[in-house]
């Protein structure tokens, strides 16, 4: 039995409060955000209402601007790499335990998630200084005799972000490996397969859609992160989203920020966008192959 | 499953190889956290980890910082507001979600759940225009929306979980008996989601209280929030220990509310559901 | 006799229906221990509930067509049909849970249309038993009755009373989790009659149960429905428990209703093809009518010749679906007589001992593949590649139009 009798308005009691207060607190912040993006602006005079696309040229024309992007990608796309080779591991472990240790997995997992990006940042800006513990650890162990450098870099950078995605990753492939039948690694063990060759062959395969989902998840998630590059890389390894933060607060450039935030939600989107649109095409091909295959019998 | 002796011991081999991993994943996970926590307890004059000697001192030092102690009663009291609002917007779009198959939840998904999507930077920086335009840019009113919109998707995919684990049917059996559609949700399906609920206002809670990026471009001298507050003090003095222990008490908090969301969740249900 | 093929025809008129009503309340207040010795006359009302040519369409798609039945106050219907015939939507409408494009439904007279759920006073035992979780056994039986605001002591009083009829007031502060699916059963049959309902639905109780459990819970709801004197329509897909169960079965298909009647009429007196194969278990094979008329039809098989069989709405000229039951058709040697019977050679292909009888899977002169069940003691004595002769009485055999 389904339960929709009158349904228009049954939804709409209970959507429309929700609709309307997300339309004024969200949708029509960023819709002005996109028109502000077109603005001019003057230090003496302020915003200069306008459809102009000024600020877009100057950031996609100057080497500075499109190196603090390159730089960002940069960072994104180590991210990404990091966090799906650790999370495998992670992923396999989180479904095969029970109880306290999954929980206790769990909780690790989603703590730099909710703890404040502040207090991880600052936790990293100890651990990772001339004389913080991962220093005096590696010398301590005889790995290098002078002090790494690794809190002002891109790879302080990659570590901070890989540290707080991890979770996302993880979550992605774990649900993804759930949904395989556990009979197909049998069978394919009754037909001969190694342990190896079964991961390899048949379950690694086979979660690659939830790979995908949590490379697009980390990159989005890095490309737009703040206090973490931010504090981890300060002023000398600036991303975008300094950039952006410098331009509205301290320079008062508006438009000239909103357009930075539409061209980092763009770059974003937009390589999401293609990958999304090469697992459709290659989805079609797959059917059309497919019914080719049984016309062709 | 192989029963040759040596197989089993390739067995224990690779879950213990798997173990000690996933342990060492964990460390790293935690590192940041335990060096703040730990590192607060120094006895030394500058931020130092492993602690130098022990001492609660930096902690008693807060209490004569007004600065700190109003910047957290206002991370509590907006973060408890705004959970509390999300979950209620939270179970309004839940069950419009799942109980009406509609194409008009296009709509609602597209408006309520992507704020999540944007980046931070972006949405703050449309906070801040748009609320300035609207009057309110640099209340704690503001503030409040601001993380309304931002807490409210997790609060939904966390109700969302609860709510497909309710049969329908049972709300139909309640009517049937006689009770009218608003007591049947309420008698029935509100008290079976609850769990879905204190969940989510966890979560919600959590992602408020240890908020940057919003509450940076929306910080006002009277709106400070904890973590703005450390943010701004790290750019001064990153070694006063007393920062240290000012961010283990978030931590604290944090800590709390995620032992809370612990226990309510029910985490089978969450790995089964964690694909949708 | 002949019987037309419009879906709307009833299979009884109002005085039949009235009989078999009659006798079917009068055996259960006897049984239900009338007090006097006189004989004891009841006056039921035939139209308790009307169904009259309901509607029901979801855009596109006509969900419902000119549905309409009665029942009687004390009678047991059975909606009957495969998935999409629109049986449960039929209950949904009783319910109140959708509204009709057209049609009405009404309650000792009165309408429901517009009327939402939580005022019809309609008892429903859902598939699954939706019994509250998160509630004792106890406050799921008292819920309808705290939704009328019936007083406290009043509640615990009936909502015991009903807990003692089917055997759980020992478990009343029990959740519904815990109980064995036969408890959970009686706990939602206690709920739904405690409000002491006009109309108690039934939506598919069995479906999701395994063969031997279904007997079991059929058996024990015939047990509970047996002492209850409430009008009541079950939907189903199961024949055999619409059989069981039903005084009279309404066989539904996409939308419409195919037939009413009692179990005992359908089985013998199909009025469809769709009918006589969703009851009962048959054969069937396709032919061309080469004679028919009032009396009967005869039907040329390609390959096995002329079978008679009753006329279902057939001329002469016409394709024709030709039916008849596993159990009536026995085997003989080769060269038995004809007179009323139809006889067609064929050989053997396997037997199959099933305990309670035996299942001859035989190969006809065409081709096709026939089944007869044979319950002697021991079973005919055939071997596999043996000939046979079918031979089944004309009177057995309906010949319905075929697919086109």
């Amino acid at each position: 039995m389904r339960l929709d009798t009158i349904s228009l308005k049954g939804w709409l009691a209970l959507a429309l409060v929700p609709l309307a207060i997300f339309a004024v607190f969200y949708v029509v912040p960023v819709f002005q955000l996109f028109w502000l993006s077109l603005s001019r602006f003057d230090p003496s005079v302020g915003i200069i209402p306008a459809v102009d696309p000024g600020y877009f040229i100057e950031f996609l024309t100057d080497g500075y601007y499109l190196g603090i992007l390159g730089r960002t990608v940069f960072v994104s796309l180590a991210a990404t790499l990091a966090t799906a080779i650790l999370a495998y591991p992670l992923a396999i472990y989180l479904l095969t335990s029970k109880g306290w240790r999954q929980t206790s997995l769990l909780v690790a997992l989603v703590l730099p998630l909710v703890t404040s990006s502040i207090v991880v940042s600052y936790g990293w800006l100890i651990l990772l200084g001339q004389k913080g513990l991962v220093n005096n650890l590696a010398m301590g162990l005889g790995i290098t005799s002078e002090p790494l450098q690794l809190m002002y870099t891109d790879t302080g950078i990659v570590i901070g972000l890989t540290h707080v995605l991890l979770v996302f990753m993880s979550l992605s492939i774990a649900a993804s490996m759930q949904g395989i039948d556990a009979n197909l690694a049998k069978a394919a063990r009754s037909l001969g397969a190694t342990p190896w060759t079964t991961f390899r062959k048949i379950t690694f395969p086979l979660t690659l859609p939830g790979l995908r989902t949590g490379c697009l998840l980390v990159f989005s998630l890095s490309m737009s992160a703040y206090a973490t590059p931010v504090l981890i890389g300060g002023s000398r390894r600036k991303v975008l989203s300094y950039l952006i933060y410098q331009q509205s607060s301290s320079l008062l450039n508006w438009p000239f920020a909103a357009a930075m935030a539409v061209v980092l939600l763009v770059s974003t989107l937009g390589i999401v966008g293609l990958v999304r649109l090469y697992e459709r095409v290659r989805k079609n091909a797959a059917r059309h192959g497919a019914v080719a295959v049984e016309a062709g019998r | 499953m192989s029963h040759r002796p040596d197989g089993n011991l390739l067995e224990k081999a690779k879950r213990g190889a798997l173990a000690a991993y996933v342990l060492l994943l964990a460390i790293f996970l935690a590192a940041p956290i335990v060096a703040i926590t730990l590192g607060s307890l120094t006895a030394s004059n500058y931020v130092s980890f492993p602690p130098q000697g022990l001492t609660l001192k930096w902690y008693a030092a807060i209490f004569s910082q007004p600065v700190y102690l109003r910047a957290l009663l206002l991370s509590l009291v907006i973060a408890c507001l705004s959970a509390t609002a999300a979950i209620v917007i939270g179970v309004l779009v839940a069950l419009a979600l799942h109980r009406y198959p509609t194409r008009l939840n296009v709509l609602l998904q597209g408006f309520v759940l992507t704020p999540v999507m944007l980046p931070s930077i972006f949405i703050g920086l449309a906070f801040l225009i748009s609320y300035t335009r609207m009057g309110f840019g640099g209340s704690a009113f503001g503030l409040f929306a601001a993380h309304v919109v931002v807490a409210t998707p997790f609060a939904v995919s966390l109700i969302l979980l609860g709510v497909r684990g309710v049969n329908p049917v049972l709300e139909m059996a309640a009517r049937s008996l006689g009770a009218s559609p608003w007591r049947a949700r309420r008698l029935i399906t509100l008290p079976l989601i609850a769990w879905s609920m204190a969940a989510g206002w966890s979560f919600a809670f959590m992602m408020s209280f240890g908020s940057l990026e919003i509450s940076l471009f929306l910080n006002t001298p009277k709106t400070v929030t904890l973590p703005v507050a450390i943010y701004t003090a790290l750019e001064w003095s990153p070694l006063d220990p007393m920062l240290t222990a000012i961010s283990s008490g978030l931590v604290i908090v944090t800590l709390i509310v995620l032992l809370l969301l612990v226990r309510t969740v029910k985490i089978d249900q969450l790995m089964k559901r964690g694909g949708q | 006799m002949d019987r037309s093929l419009e879906p709307r025809d009833r299979a009884l008129d109002a005085n039949s229906q009235q009989r078999a009503a009659a006798a079917t309340a009068a055996a259960r207040s006897i049984a239900g221990g009338a007090r006097s010795a006189e004989p004891h006359i009841e006056i039921v009302n035939m139209s308790y509930i009307e169904i009259q040519d309901l509607e029901v369409r979801y855009g596109n798609f006509q969900a419902l067509s000119g549905v309409s039945f009665n029942v009687a106050e004390r009678e047991r219907i059975c909606l009957l049909g495969p998935s999409g015939c629109g049986k449960t939507t039929t209950l949904q409408v009783m319910a109140g849970f959708v509204a009709p494009s057209g049609g009405e439904v009404r309650l000792a007279g009165r309408s429901l249309t517009g009327l939402a759920p939580e005022k019809r006073n309609i008892g429903i035992m859902f598939q699954n038993y939706a019994l509250f979780p998160h509630m004792t056994v106890f406050d799921n039986v008292a819920f309808g009755l705290r939704m009328r605001g019936v007083a406290p002591s009043e509640i615990k009083r009936q909502a015991m009373a009903a807990l003692e009829r089917v055997r759980l007031a020992h478990a009343a502060q029990k959740m519904p989790g815990m109980m064995s699916g036969g408890e959970q059963q009686r706990i939602a049959f206690a709920r739904a009659v405690v409000i002491k309902p006009s109309l108690l639905l039934l939506d598919e109780p069995f479906s999701n149960l395994d063969a031997r459990l279904r007997q079991e819970m059929r058996g024990e709801l015939l047990e509970l429905l047996a002492g209850l004197p409430i009008a009541t329509v079950m939907v189903t897909h199961d024949q055999e428990e619409a059989m069981a169960i039903a005084d009279r079965i309404v066989v539904m298909r996409a939308g419409r209703i195919q037939q009413i009647g009692t179990p005992g009429e359908i089985y013998s007196s199909p009025m469809s093809l769709f009918a006589a194969r969703f009851i009962g278990d048959s054969n069937t094979f396709a032919g061309k009518v080469t004679k028919a008329d009032g009396n009967g039809v005869e039907v040329e098989i390609a390959g096995l010749g002329h079978i008679r069989g009753r006329n279902h709405g057939l001329s002469a000229g016409d394709k024709a679906e030709i039916l008849v039951r596993p159990q009536h058709v026995t085997l003989a040697k080769p060269g038995f007589a004809e007179g009323q019977r139809n006889v067609v050679p064929a050989t053997v292909e396997r037997v199959l001992f099933l305990g309670h009888r035996t299942e001859i899977h035989v190969r006809l002169g065409d081709g096709t593949m026939f089944i007869v069940w044979a319950q002697e003691h021991g079973g005919p004595d055939v071997q596999q590649g043996a000939a046979v002769t079918l031979a089944w009485n004309v009177t057995d055999t309906f010949a319905f139009p075929g697919a086109g």
